[in-house]
C-alpha cells in the first residue's frame, strides 16, 4: 500500500542503481474487465528537461523504501497509447462523483495497493487525512488525537465506486455505464451538486427515457436550465418521455420562444396533452393535474371494464389505474370505481352499481392548498379534476400533490451559492 | 380519453416570460451585484474620509481603481463562463492542497475583517437613530444569519439594495451643491502625488474597499451557477463591467460631494456617520443624518449577507466539504459552522468596548491588502493557464494592464504594512 502524495517527488533509479530523476506522476490503465486499473509507468522528471521520460513498470517493483528501483533495462521507455490516466494531473485534487453515496467529492489522496503482483489503483483518499497528509501534518495530527484517546477520521471510497465528472481530460465510457444503473433519483441528487451545464455533460449519453426520469426529480427551474444545454431536437425528444404534468412545469418555466419551438418539434398528441396542461396557472388544481388517467363508459359491466383497461394503451401510460373513471361520450363525470372493487366484484355486476356515485372532484379553477387538504381530509390516492360543466379535465395524484409542498416549505428555491 | 379541444388563453397573471426581461434578470446582475456590494460601509468611509480630506485631488486614483477593478472582475467571469468552476475549485485544481490552505486561510481571515467593518457600520447607523450598538450589532447579526440560512435571501437582498439605493442621493446632492467642474476634471485626470502619509493611506484605503477578494469569489460561483456559456459572454461582461462603472460612479459622487461640501466648509477629517452625513445636507436637510444611516444600514446588511456566505462556500469548495444552502446542518456541518462562526466573530470584534470605528476599518484593510495580492497572482496565474483557458487565455494587453495592477497593488500593499508596522499615519 502506498499514498501517491508521499510517492512524487522520490528518487527513481534504474536496475544498475543509477539515478534517473524524480517521480513526477503515475500512469495507470482503466480496463474494462478489471475492476482496479492497473499501473503501466512512472513518469519521471529528469534534471534539465521538459518533458517527463515515461518507464514502463515492470511489475515486481516494490514502493517500500525511499527509492523506487525500476528492475527494466535503463534505455527503455513507455510508448504511451492516450487512453493512460496520469494520477497527478488528471485525478488528484479533481472532483469525482461518488456513485454509491450520490454526491460529489473531491479527491485529496490516491492509494496504490499489491493486487497479485501488480500495483493498482485502489481507493480514493476524500477525507480530512487525506488533506493533513498533503499538508505534511499527519502525523502530528495523529498524535494530537491520540492524546485525546481519538482516532483520526478517515473517508475513503473504492475506485469502484468513483465515476469521472465530465469536462475533464479522460474520456471513458466507466461514466456512462455506472450512472446509467443508477436510480433516476439518485442521479438526480447527484446533479444537484454540479451546475446545469455539467449536469447537462452528464446525462447527455443516457437514454431519453432515463434522462426525463431524472429530470422529473429536479426543480422546474433547474429542469429548464439543464435542458438549454440540450439542441431542440433532443429536448423535445426528452420532454415527450415525460409526465406531461412535469412536462408542462418545465416548459412554463423557459421562455416563450424556446418552448415554441420545442412544442412544434414534439409528437402531436404528446404537444396536445402538454399543450392543454399549459394554459392553467400553476397554483390551481388545473396546473398541478395530469391527463394520464383511465376511465370507462357506463353501463358496461366489471368484467368488460376489466377487459378494456387490459387492451388501453392509456392504462399503460397512466400515473395510477387505481382509480377507474366512469364517464359517457361528452366526458361528464358519473362517478369512479375503485380498481379492488373492480377485482373483487362479480364478473357480471354492472360498473354502475359498484361506482361511487357522487366522488370527491375539484375544480380546475381551485387553489391548490385546497387541493391538498381535500386529498388529505379523505385518504385518497387521487382526486378528478373537472371544469365548470362537470366534464373531466384530468387527475391529481397524491404524490403529485406530496411534492408540491414538501420541498417548498423548507426547501426554498435557492441557487447553490446564494 | 379523447383530446379536449377546449382552449384557454395563456392567464396573465404568469411569471414573467419576456425574453429580453429574463435575459436582464438573469445575466445581468452577478456582476452588478457583486461590484454594489463593494460599495459598503468601509467604502462609503473611506470615500467620505478621501472627499473631506483632499477634495477632488484623489479622484484620479479611482480612475486607476475602476481600470483595474474592471480588469480582475471580467478575468473572474471570462473563467467562471469558459472553465464552468468557481475560483476556489480552479486553485485547488491547479495548485494543489498547500496554495490553497494558504489561500483559503488569508481568504477567511481577511473576510472576517471585512465582516467586522460590515457590522461596524451597522453600529455607526444605528447610533444616529440613538440606538445602542450593543442592541443594533447582535440583532443584526441574528437577522442577517436568519435571513440566509432560512432561504429568503433573495427577497432579503432585493431589500438591502433598496436601502443603498439610498446613495443615489448622493448625484443630486452633487448637482445641487453646484461644484465647480473644471476642478472636479482636474482632479480626475491629472494625478497629484504628496509625500504625506495619510495621503498614501487614502490612496491604499481606496484599492482595498474597491477591489476585495470576496467580489471576485461571488462573481465567478453567480455566473457558474447559472451556467453561462460562451456564447453568452458578451452578454456577462456588458454585465461585469457596468457593475464596476455602477460602483465606480457611486464612488466618485460621494468624493465630490464630500469634498464640496465637508472639505469646502473646512471640516477634513470624518470622525462619526453624522459628519459624513452633512455631505447630503443640500437634498436632505435636517434629515441628512437619518438618511445617510438609512443608506449605510442597507450597504452593510448586503455586504454582511454576502461575505460570510462566500466565505464558507469557497472554502468548503476547495476542500471538497459539502455546501450550499440546499444542504442540512448535519450533512454540511463545517460549510454552516464557518458561516455561522464568520458572523459570530464579525459582530463580537466590531463590539469591542472603546475601540473607534476608523481603526476597525482600517485594521480591516490591513488584512484585505495582504490577501489580495496572493489570490491575484493566482488569478492571473489561471487565466494565463492555456490548458484551461485554450483561446480565450488572457492576452498581452490584458496581462500588462493585469499585472501592471497586481505590481501597483503588492507595492502598495508593502509600504501600507511597513506604515502600519512603524504606527505611522492611523
Amino acid at each position: 500500500m502506498a499514498y501517491l502524495s508521499e510517492l512524487i517527488g522520490r528518487e527513481v533509479r534504474d536496475n544498475k542503481g543509477a539515478l534517473i530523476g524524480t517521480l513526477q506522476d503515475v500512469l495507470i490503465v482503466s480496463d474494462e474487465r478489471m475492476i482496479y486499473p492497473r499501473l503501466v509507468a512512472l513518469a519521471v522528471r529528469v534534471p534539465r528537461q521538459n518533458v517527463p521520460r515515461l518507464l514502463p513498470w515492470g511489475g515486481n517493483e516494490d514502493f517500500a523504501g525511499v527509492k523506487i528501483k525500476i528492475q527494466k533495462p535503463p534505455q527503455s521507455t513507455y510508448a504511451p497509447h492516450g487512453g493512460e490516466i496520469w494520477l497527478t494531473r488528471d485525478l488528484m485534487d479533481k472532483q469525482v462523483i461518488d456513485t454509491n453515496d450520490h454526491r460529489i467529492v473531491r479527491v485529496n489522496d490516491l492509494e496504490l495497493g499489491k493486487i497479485g503482483t501488480d500495483y493498482s489503483l485502489i481507493n480514493v483518499d476524500i477525507g480530512g487525512r487525506g488533506l493533513l497528509r498533503r499538508l505534511g501534518m499527519e502525523d502530528a495530527a495523529e498524535r494530537f488525537a491520540r492524546s485525546f484517546r481519538r482516532e483520526l477520521p478517515s473517508r475513503e471510497i473504492a475506485w469502484s465506486d468513483v465515476s469521472f465528472l465530465p469536462g475533464g481530460n479522460i474520456r471513458l465510457n466507466v461514466t456512462r455505464k455506472q450512472l446509467n444503473e443508477l436510480h433516476p433519483a439518485d442521479i438526480a441528487e447527484i446533479l444537484e451538486d454540479v451546475g446545469p451545464r455539467v449536469a447537462a455533460e452528464l446525462i447527455r449519453s443516457l437514454d431519453n427515457e432515463k434522462v426525463a426520469d431524472t429530470l422529473e426529480e429536479l426543480e422546474p427551474e433547474f429542469q429548464a436550465e439543464v435542458l438549454e444545454e440540450f439542441s431542440d431536437e433532443r429536448a423535445a425528444d426528452i420532454v415527450e418521455e415525460m409526465q406531461p404534468d412535469d412536462a408542462a412545469d418545465l416548459l412554463n418555466e423557459m421562455d416563450e420562444e424556446r418552448r415554441e419551438d420545442i412544442l412544434n418539434l414534439m409528437d402531436k398528441d404528446d404537444k396536445a396533452e402538454v399543450e392543454e396542461l399549459l394554459v392553467h396557472a400553476e397554483d390551481t388544481a388545473g396546473g398541478l393535474m395530469t391527463t394520464r388517467y383511465v376511465t370507462v363508459p357506463p353501463g358496461i359491466t366489471a368484467a368488460e371494464a376489466m377487459r378494456l383497461l387490459r387492451q388501453s394503451a392509456a392504462a399503460r401510460e397512466a400515473e395510477t389505474i387505481y382509480y377507474v373513471y366512469v364517464t359517457d361520450a361528452d366526458e361528464l363525470l358519473h362517478g369512479v370505481v375503485s380498481l379492488s372493487d373492480l377485482v373483487l366484484a362479480e364478473p357480471d355486476t354492472l360498473v354502475d352499481e359498484i361506482m361511487h356515485q357522487h366522488p370527491v372532484k375539484v375544480d380546475v379553477q381551485l387553489d391548490r392548498g385546497d387541493v391538498l387538504e381535500l386529498i388529505s381530509r379523505y385518504d385518497l390516492l387521487a382526486v378528478p379534476v373537472v371544469d365548470a360543466n362537470g366534464r373531466l379535465q384530468g387527475i391529481v395524484t397524491a404524490d403529485d400533490a406530496l411534492e408540491m409542498i414538501l420541498p417548498e416549505e423548507w426547501k426554498v428555491k435557492l441557487p447553490r451559492l446564494f | 380519453m379523447t383530446a379536449h379541444s377546449e382552449r384557454r388563453p395563456l392567464p396573465l397573471v404568469r411569471r414573467i416570460k419576456n425574453k429580453r426581461l429574463m435575459l436582464l434578470l438573469g445575466i445581468i446582475g452577478p456582476g452588478v451585484i457583486a461590484a454594489l456590494a463593494g460599495d459598503d460601509a468601509g467604502g462609503i468611509g473611506t470615500y467620505s474620509t478621501a472627499g473631506a480630506a483632499y477634495g477632488y485631488d484623489l479622484l484620479w486614483a479611482m480612475v486607476f481603481v475602476a481600470l483595474a477593478l474592471a480588469i480582475v472582475q471580467d478575468m473572474c467571469a471570462r473563467m467562471g463562463v469558459v472553465t464552468g468552476k468557481g475560483l476556489s475549485d480552479l486553485i485547488r485544481e491547479q495548485f494543489g492542497v498547500k496554495t490553497t490552505a494558504v489561500a483559503m486561510l488569508a481568504l477567511l481571515v481577511s473576510n472576517a475583517a471585512v465582516t467586522v467593518s460590515e457590522f461596524a457600520g451597522v453600529a455607526a447607523a444605528s447610533e444616529v437613530f440613538g440606538i445602542s450598538r450593543y442592541i443594533s450589532v447582535p440583532l443584526a447579526a441574528a437577522f442577517v444569519w436568519f435571513i440566509v440560512a432560512r432561504g429568503s435571501y433573495s427577497r432579503a437582498e432585493k431589500f438591502f439594495l433598496a436601502l443603498s439605493l439610498v446613495f443615489v442621493t448622493y448625484f443630486i446632492s452633487v448637482f445641487m451643491v453646484k461644484p465647480d467642474w473644471m476642478a472636479v476634471a482636474r482632479g480626475a485626470l491629472i494625478p497629484t502625488f504628496r509625500a504625506d502619509v495619510k495621503y498614501l493611506l487614502v490612496v491604499i484605503a481606496l484599492i482595498g474597499t474597491t477591489i476585495s477578494p470576496y467580489m471576485q469569489f461571488s462573481l465567478q460561483a453567480i455566473i457558474v451557477d447559472k451556467g453561462t456559456k460562451i456564447s453568452e459572454y458578451s452578454l456577462a461582461r456588458a454585465d461585469t463591467l457596468f457593475g464596476v462603472m455602477l460602483s465606480i460612479l457611486v464612488a466618485f459622487f460621494i468624493i465630490i460631494a464630500t469634498g464640496a461640501t465637508l472639505h469646502a466648509r473646512g471640516i477634513f477629517d470624518v470622525q462619526s456617520a453624522d459628519q459624513a452625513a452633512l455631505a447630503l445636507e443640500p437634498i436632505a436637510g435636517a434629515f441628512a443624518k437619518e438618511l445617510f444611516a438609512l443608506g449605510l444600514l442597507g450597504a452593510s446588511l448586503l455586504a454582511a449577507s454576502i461575505l460570510p456566505l462566500t466565505s464558507a462556500y469557497a472554502v468548503c469548495e476547495a476542500f471538497g466539504w459539502e455546501r450550499g444552502l440546499q444542504q442540512s446542518w448535519d450533512d454540511a456541518p463545517i460549510f454552516y459552522g464557518l458561516y455561522t462562526g464568520i458572523i459570530i466573530v464579525g459582530a463580537l470584534l466590531a463590539l469591542i468596548p472603546g475601540v473607534p470605528l476608523f481603526t476597525l476599518l482600517l485594521l480591516a484593510y490591513d488584512v484585505n491588502g495582504l490577501l489580495l495580492p496572493i489570490i491575484l497572482i493566482l488569478m492571473l496565474r489561471l487565466a494565463n493557464n492555456k490548458r484551461l483557458m485554450g483561446q480565450h487565455a488572457n492576452g498581452r494587453v490584458a496581462n500588462i494592464f493585469a499585472y501592471g495592477t497586481a505590481i501597483v497593488l503588492i507595492v502598495l500593499t508593502a509600504l501600507l504594512l511597513v506604515s502600519s508596522a512603524l504606527g505611522i499615519g492611523a
